[in-house]
């Protein structure tokens, strides 16, 4: 999953990012509201973590012209700004959840996984298909009640699938959805990562759970009987 | 006691009591004296009745002896009611009784002697032991020129004599008694109405009291929120109701100030302690990120940061009492700034900044050195850090009109408008909403304000163009005064 974390306190930046990062998102950073505004103009980020006040362009404003310019990615404001004012004000803007700093880690983890999950639709983070089993909470993977071991951008790269699993998923979202705005990954590195993949879900005896459809992308669905 | 119902309620049914009593008595005591009065008048009439039925005669104490005056009492020509109610004694001039009533049987009246043509009246005892009045007249008895035709009337030579006639006074007497019993009814009776309106005055005249103490502990929570309705109450409560409606919009307002810096201050803490937090959950979930280390130099970095942050607010807490400043110092402007000015002196090298100081050598500020050595650090490290690379600060003085100097702090080119200068001085007020850069907290003027107004100083900023002023002054100087 692709997130956009806004935020002008650099330690804070550092922290967060590498603690979602090593949950196995894509992350970008903006130190202030200008950068945020271009990054999310530029990219279908998934979550939007937002700082609110911010240099140059205070994030309510840069809230407001995102959804002015019909962007709907999910937005969680993330602010030191705790009265009830702020926060009514923060989600009449258009933002999808508000927490206050200072606040746990966990429970920003867990605010950006249900956005994720709201993004896509669904409301149970275990998501089943055939005989796979994703516990997008967890962060673990069961094929027919046995433990895969996957790598991090396995795991996001299922994941991602699986949210969207019987639509054909392009290489360019995959990619989009799986690195950030500095990464530049190999033009074959999706195909390896989904041939990886591949081999760790499926059973030799079993049918396809991912199939690619040449020219179109990839689709993870139920194998047919 | 201790209620103001009491109090009134002692005070006046006490004096209503004195009152009643007091004028009870004087009207008994009037009365009395005026009954008396006309009693002893009759008694006069009759001692002057009974002198004047008294005259004196020729006569001759031996047949043969020389003829001399008799007193004869010519009783018979008295009015016969007037001498069957009276009793009385006439004594001659040698203190022997000459006559007496009848009615006075073996009794007598006691024996007074008073001045001649004087009067004297006394309380006595009756016969049957009636209660009686007596009036004491000493007279001369007359000489009638008829009795003494053809004889020497000084041979007459009428000694004095005194006359005791009394009356029973049981008639006088019960009619005051009838009137004291009157009297003391009346005075009961008026008493207890008295003191009924009293007490019904006397709540009806506290009932604003009253209402404005069921205000008071109808109150619930915040009384500082409350207002009271002191709309028809008596002119001596308005200004109790304006006074304590006034006390409370300042408390109010005191109280949203200090809320509003207690927000302030809490905000200015949550980001750092978002960082620390932060740091040590993600050093701890994933201790193969090695970020463990960051996170405990980066611990350090906030906290000397939350510590400044926590110094600042203790001097603006502590910097409002002027009894934390010496008295009586004046403040030597010069070391102080160079001082200052070699505390920011990296700072101003590192940025390029030129800073022109222009002092009168001996310039002083009528204030305590430590104060000023604080408002003036605050006021250099705060240009320094809002002074963009290559831009300039001024720093020079005035002699003021209180013999005192005016010191002011110029620097710029500053990004400001003019609405930007009254909240220069508001604590953690930034132009941009950011908290990134945490080296100022946002309280550098906001001390330098409070504590200028602890020790008698005046502090005021001034935007020209893109430069900002800052002077620091007596409260006497006068701005122009500067060079």
């Amino acid at each position: 999953m692709h997130l956009l974390l806004v935020e002008d306190s650099r330690r804070l930046r550092d922290s967060i990012t590498a603690g979602l990062q090593r949950c196995g998102y894509a992350v970008d950073v903006a130190a202030d509201g200008e950068a945020g505004l271009r990054y999310a103009r530029h990219n279908d980020y998934d979550v939007i973590v937002l700082d609110l006040m911010l240099p140059k362009i205070d994030g309510l404003t840069v809230l407001q012209r995102l959804r002015e310019e019909g962007r709907d990615a999910h937005v969680l404001i993330l602010t030191a700004r705790d009265g009830v004012d702020d926060r009514v004000n923060g989600l009449r803007h258009g933002a999808d959840d508000y927490l206050v700093k200072p606040y746990s880690f966990s429970e920003l983890l867990a605010r950006i996984e249900a956005l994720v999950r709201r993004r896509y639709g669904a409301k149970n983070p275990v998501i089943t298909i055939g005989p796979l089993t994703i516990d997008t909470s967890a962060r673990t993977v069961m094929r027919c009640g046995e433990a895969v071991e996957l790598s991090r951008r396995e795991y996001a790269l299922l994941e991602y699938l699986a949210y969207r699993h019987g639509q054909v998923v392009e290489r360019r979202e995959i990619e989009d959805h799986l690195y950030g705005e500095r990464d530049f990954p190999m033009s074959n590195v999706v195909d390896r990562i989904v041939c990886t993949l591949r081999k760790k879900i499926e059973a030799t005896d079993g049918g396809q759970l991912l199939t690619t459809r040449r020219g179109q992308g990839y689709v993870l669905e139920e194998p047919a009987p | 006691m201790n209620s103001i119902r009491g109090r009134l309620l002692t005070i006046l049914l006490s004096g209503l009591a004195l009152l009643l009593v007091g004028g009870g008595s004087i009207v008994f005591g009037i009365a009395r004296a005026g009954l008396v009065r006309q009693f002893d008048d009759g008694l006069d009439a009759r001692a002057h009745t009974i002198a004047a039925l008294i005259k004196v005669e020729p006569c001759r104490e031996t047949p043969d002896g020389p003829i001399v005056g008799c007193s004869v009492f010519e009783l018979g020509d008295a009015p016969a009611a007037t001498m069957r109610e009276t009793f009385f004694v006439v004594w001659d001039h040698s203190g022997r009784v000459a006559k007496r009533s009848g009615n006075l049987g073996d009794a007598t009246l006691p024996a007074n002697t008073p001045a001649e043509g004087r009067m004297r009246f006394a309380d006595v005892a009756l016969p049957d032991d009636l209660p009686g009045r007596a009036a004491w007249h000493a007279f001369r008895p007359r000489v009638d020129p008829d009795d003494w035709e053809g004889l020497d009337p000084d041979l007459a030579d009428p000694q004095v004599m005194v006359v005791g006639a009394a009356l029973d006074r049981s008639a006088m007497d019960a009619a005051l008694n009838r009137l004291l019993g009157t009297l003391a009814g009346a005075g009961a009776v008026i008493g207890i109405v008295l003191a009924l309106l009293l007490v019904l005055g006397i709540r009806w005249g506290l009932h604003p009291l009253d209402r404005l103490r069921a205000q008071l502990e109808s109150v619930e929570g915040d009384i500082h929120a409350r207002r009271f309705d002191g709309g028809d109450a008596p002119r001596e409560l308005a200004p109790v109701y304006r006074e304590l409606n006034g006390m409370l919009e300042r408390v109010e307002q005191t109280l949203v100030r200090e809320r509003l810096f207690a927000d302030a201050a809490a905000h200015e803490l949550r980001t750092p302690l978002a960082e620390l937090r932060t740091a040590a959950e993600v050093a701890l979930r994933w201790p193969d990120l090695d970020r463990a280390e960051p996170a405990l130099r980066e611990a350090l970095v906030i906290g000397n940061e939350m510590e400044r942050l926590v110094d600042s607010l203790l001097l603006i807490s502590r910097g409002q009492a002027a009894a934390t400043w010496a008295r009586g110092a004046a403040a030597p402007l010069g070391p102080i700034v160079r001082g200052c000015l070699e505390r920011v002196d990296d700072s101003i090298v590192a940025k390029g900044l030129t800073v022109d100081v222009t002092l009168n050598g001996a310039a002083t500020l009528g204030a305590p050195s430590d104060a000023v050595e604080i408002i003036v650090r605050n006021l250099i490290s705060n240009a320094v850090h809002y002074t963009p690379a290559r831009g300039s600060i001024l720093i020079g003085n005035g002699q003021g009109t209180g013999g005192g100097a005016a010191l002011y702090v110029e620097n710029g080119p500053v990004e400001l408008d003019a609405a930007d200068v009254p909240r220069l001085f508001e604590p953690f007020w930034r132009r941009e909403g950011a908290r990134s850069d945490r080296r100022h907290s946002g309280l550098g003027l906001a001390v330098v304000d409070q504590i200028a107004r602890a020790i008698g100083l005046r502090v005021e900023a001034e935007l020209a163009g893109d430069r900002l002023r800052i002077r620091l002054a007596n409260s006497t100087v006068a701005p122009d005064g500067e060079q």
